[in-house]
């Protein structure tokens, strides 16, 4: 299952990538420092239709962060929904990022670090379940 | 005869009395703190003082005798004489009285007053004075903005108290949670492993970071508490940039950078030697980390001293830089970081801030991607300093 996953810090992305791999999740696993380099190759993919079924996407970047990412996907959500869910994997507890969250068509989910075996297992039985159509 | 007699004892008793009472209530006015002052309504539609009492001259600084018999165009500037024009003329007009707020300065200060005249009426209807007294509400006007600004500090104070719980709760939290998830997936691992051993160092660096959180929080509330107890000193400013930058020479020596230290050598500034080692320290390292790799870092330090404006420091690079418009608001939050891959934690510039305004100086900058960056250091003129903070 082809995955990106956009976080700033090093750890974080190797945790999260080791994680996935021991879960069985994913072989193809894209990391990105930069939000917008991510969002410069996800757009380019997505004129090839190679978007990646699942993104994790950290909020709290330098640059461009997630809450950047997420509007300046917002013109694309009609192609991309149904092929393309991004889980928000942030460290904040914060009550309104949740709400805020919920904002955006493109989210699938907030989760709250760190990224646990249950966690990886529901979203994997929700992308097999196939698209909700949102 | 008496009835011939009667006028005229009864006109002298009542010009005595008249006398009598003449001089009571000029007493009582002139007892009374409130400013009293009485218009005569000329035919001409112009306002002439016929009466004006101590509290009057005492506020205005005008002399009674000076008042009385003048046309109120020549005692009231403006443009406070425009605004009681139009409220004598709705008194008159409406034989109501009327009650405005007024500001003045007068020569005693500014104040603050409740202002009302009352129009004085003939048999026929027709307004032929207006008494005026004005209400000193100054104290009342002082005390209320006074509060006004305690709330407004109380409030700002307690935004920043929850941005500061927001944030350090937030970097707390990130490399907590690293290490949680660490800890789970090391017990999935095979210990021979090179993710293993990979994943052990990285716990002990989630917690490092989680210790340097800590001590950063520890950083910040020491620096609250020392500015209460801030003394100043004659700093040699040359020698405490020369300090940070031993301090940082093998950094700068590393990525081939130099530095141009042109502080005058016998410039004292009244100051704190640590926050200003800390200032350099961190501009000076903040240059080394985000140079470009497009050319050799310089990085140039100055001050100017006048007497105008006071102490001017610079400290200005060639660097990487960063975009002013999108970030400048920003630079100096506590954990806001602007560069990708770089290994800033969001708190040098903070601390830069908060050093420079304990000693009651302020920091600006400018910068340009790719040219570089400049920090310009603003202290007041000598004649300020010794003000309390």
């Amino acid at each position: 299952m082809k995955t990106y996953l956009i976080d700033d810090d090093n750890l974080a992305t190797y945790l999260t990538e080791q994680l996935l791999r021991a879960e069985g999740f994913s072989d193809a696993i894209c990391t990105f420092q930069s939000a917008k380099k991510a969002l410069d190759k996800l757009l380019m993919r997505a004129k090839e239709n190679l978007v990646p079924q699942v993104v994790f996407l950290d909020l709290n970047m330098p640059e461009m962060d997630g809450w950047q990412f997420l509007d300046a996907l917002v013109p694309y959500e009609e192609e991309l929904r149904g092929n393309c869910a991004i889980y928000i994997l942030t460290s904040s507890l914060a009550l309104k990022d949740l709400e805020k969250s919920k904002e955006y068509d493109l989210v699938a989910g907030l989760i709250h670090k760190p990224l646990d075996s249950e966690e990886i297992r529901a979203i994997q039985s929700r992308l097999d379940e196939g698209p909700t159509g949102a | 005869m008496p009835p011939s007699e009667n006028p005229v004892v009864e006109s002298t008793l009542t010009y005595a009395d008249l006398a009598k009472r003449e001089h009571q209530l000029s007493v009582i006015f002139n007892t009374i703190a409130d400013v009293t002052f009485v218009l005569s309504v000329e035919d001409d539609g112009r306002y002439r003082f016929i009466f004006a009492n101590k509290a009057f001259e005492k506020a205005t600084g005008v002399p009674v005798d000076k008042v009385v018999g003048r046309y109120v165009n020549e005692v009231i500037p403006e443009p406070s004489l425009s605004l009681v024009l139009t409220k004598y003329h709705e008194a008159v007009a409406t034989r109501e009285r009327v009650v405005w707020l007024e500001t003045s300065d007068y020569p005693t200060g500014r104040v603050t007053g409740e202002v009302s005249v009352m129009p004085v009426c003939d048999e026929a209807g027709r307004c032929y004075q207006l008494v005026g007294v004005v209400h000193d509400l100054t104290k009342e006007k002082q005390a209320e903005e006074k509060q006004l600004l305690l709330t407004e500090r109380l409030m700002q104070q307690n935004s920043d108290l929850q941005q500061f719980t927001y944030i350090v709760s937030h970097n707390l939290r990130a490399p907590l949670a690293n290490a949680l998830g660490f800890t789970d997936l090391l017990a999935r691992l095979d210990k021979n492993s090179e993710t293993f051993n990979t994943s052990m160092q990285h716990l002990r660096t989630s917690l490092k970071q989680l210790d340097q959180v800590m001590t950063d929080v520890n950083d910040i509330l020491s620096l609250r508490d020392t500015k209460a107890g801030y003394r100043p000193e004659a700093v040699a400013v040359a020698a405490a940039c020369q300090q940070a930058l031993f301090d940082l020479q093998e950094a700068l020596r590393g990525c081939g950078g130099h530095l141009r230290n042109a502080i005058p050598e016998g410039l004292r500034v009244l100051g704190s030697r640590a926050y200003f080692h800390s200032i350099f320290y961190n501009l000076i390292s903040n240059a080394i980390k985000y140079r470009s790799d497009a050319r050799p870092l310089q990085i140039e330090v100055t001050a100017v001293e006048a007497l105008d404006s006071g102490l001017t420091i610079t400290v200005r690079d060639n660097g990487s830089g960063f975009d002013q418009e999108k970030f400048s608001a920003n630079v100096f939050q506590l954990y806001r970081r602007f560069h990708t891959g770089e290994t800033g934690r969001g708190i040098g510039l903070f601390l830069v801030k908060a050093h420079v305004e304990a000693m009651g100086g302020q920091i600006s900058v400018r910068s340009r991607v790719d040219e570089g960056t400049e920090f310009t250091l603003q202290f007041r003129p000598r004649a300020d300093e010794n003000l309390p903070h």
